[in-house]
């Protein structure tokens, strides 16, 4: 019988396609295994999630974009100055473009896939606004922000929207820092952090929880694996539920 | 159109690292390649632990998303990419398995009866080497997922799971063991 070190050498030649002339019965399991490999989605159905995937990725390229020639008009090098005129068109020309996109994705929630779009445009607005109108933008960009962590809150507990909240709150309170003579805002802020503490205090919980169990059943395979020297592989079944 | 990815593949010149490079950029043709090349391993792996084909769909395409995201701050350290990858897709799991804990029990249940569920895989031992692995512990499914039907090394597995080198060769060999030892049951059965 192969102990883990030799099996998992034989596995990996196993994996890449190379023939392995064992006769041992774990390296009979995983050739069974491996057939495994056969599972395909449907090509009709990989067709159509590759579109949407790929109009995505399409939607984020164009909007970029049209942001990367926005920072070259707003950049004040003389080279820059030149070409203005020509890098003003062009950005007009890709604004208008990504526009029909751009439009749809105003009202875009952090979960859907148009919000990537939204964020780029509201960055993109805020590169175009002259510096006496930007603290209106990023007020009204501020509750644009709270709105959506609202929408966010009252969506079930997981660690995705967790996440998503988080980078929202740092997004919002960066902002709150350019606005802070806006009282009213700055206590929104300060609500939405406490119902994003106690609504995720449970999940922290249960993350704990987890790093527990698996600091525990580590040190089961420890204790296994140093018994397992002398008694070859019979106490692994234990393990089995 | 061909794609120059697709050309250099068939040349052998395919640099990973460029592709991932370019997809940093939020190159289409590159993300393309990059669909192309790892959907199908995450499909399996989810569709495997999930069982269900609809949901595999659902979160290897969440998946996809959440790679267009976070991209750009992928920082390329030798062959972290798949591991990276996987991590996003267990996650997905994870999170999925929590909010459907209720779901998921009626999927296993249905499992038994060799519903429709399977309709993707024709080969009935396909079936029974899935229900064997259902009996694992859940380290030991994953990690036997990852080697044997998704394809990653041993160190890029540890990567995705958060384990040692060392702990996944042991649970690789403990889950074939008792693979082993499910299938012999159910056959003398």
């Amino acid at each position: 019988m192969l102990n883990d070190k030799e099996l998992d050498q034989k596995l990996d030649k196993l994996i890449i396609g190379e023939s392995v002339e064992e006769t041992d019965p774990l390296i009979d399991i995983a050739k069974d295994i491996t057939a495994l490999k056969k599972i395909k989605i449907k090509e009709d159905r990989f067709g159509e999630l590759k579109d949407e995937f790929v109009s995505t990725a399409s939607k984020i390229e164009e909007s970029q974009k049209s942001q990367e020639a926005v920072q070259v008009i707003t950049k004040p090098k003389k080279i820059y100055f030149m070409n203005l005129r020509r890098a003003a068109a062009a950005a007009l020309v890709l604004l208008i473009s990504s526009g029909t996109t751009a439009y749809a994705a105003t009202g875009a929630m952090p979960d859907s896939q148009l919000y990537t779009v939204k964020r780029a445009s509201e960055t993109a607005s805020i590169y175009l606004t002259p510096s006496f109108l930007k603290s209106g933008l990023e007020e009204k960009i501020s509750k644009e922000r709270i709105r959506e962590i609202k929408y966010m809150l009252k969506k079930k507990n997981t660690i995705t929207n967790e996440e998503i909240i988080k980078e929202l709150m740092t997004d919002v309170k960066d902002y709150g820092k350019t606005i802070s003579e806006e009282k009213n805002l700055k206590d929104q802020i300060k609500k939405l952090d406490t119902e994003f503490n106690s609504k995720f205090n449970r999940n922290s919980k249960s993350t704990e929880k987890k790093n527990n169990d698996f600091k525990l059943e580590e040190k089961i395979d420890k204790q296994n694996n140093s018994v397992g020297k002398n008694k070859n592989d019979s106490e692994g079944n234990s393990r089995k539920p | 159109m061909v794609s120059r990815y697709k050309v250099k593949r068939m040349q052998k010149k395919l640099d990973l690292k460029k592709v991932i490079e370019d997809a940093k950029r939020h190159d289409v043709e590159a993300l393309s390649h990059l669909y192309d090349e790892f959907f199908d391993k995450i499909y399996r792996y989810i569709f495997i632990r999930v069982r269900s084909k609809e949901v595999a769909e659902d979160l290897s395409s969440q998946t996809f998303l959440r790679l267009l995201e976070k991209i750009s701050d992928f920082t390329w350290r030798g062959s972290g990419f798949s591991a990276w990858l996987f991590r996003i897709a267990n996650n997905l799991v994870i999170d999925w398995f929590r909010v459907n804990k209720e779901v998921s029990k009626e999927i296993e249940v249905e499992d038994e009866k060799a519903s429709t569920e399977y309709s993707v895989i024709t080969n009935e031992s396909f079936k029974e080497v899935i229900l064997a692995l259902k009996t694992l512990t859940d380290n030991q499914q994953q990690v036997i997922i990852l080697r044997l039907v998704s394809g990653l090394t041993c160190r890029e597995t540890a990567e995705v799971l958060d384990l040692s080198e060392a702990n996944v060769r042991t649970l690789q060999y403990r889950a074939l063991t008792a693979t082993r030892e499910e299938l012999k049951v159910k056959a003398d059965a």
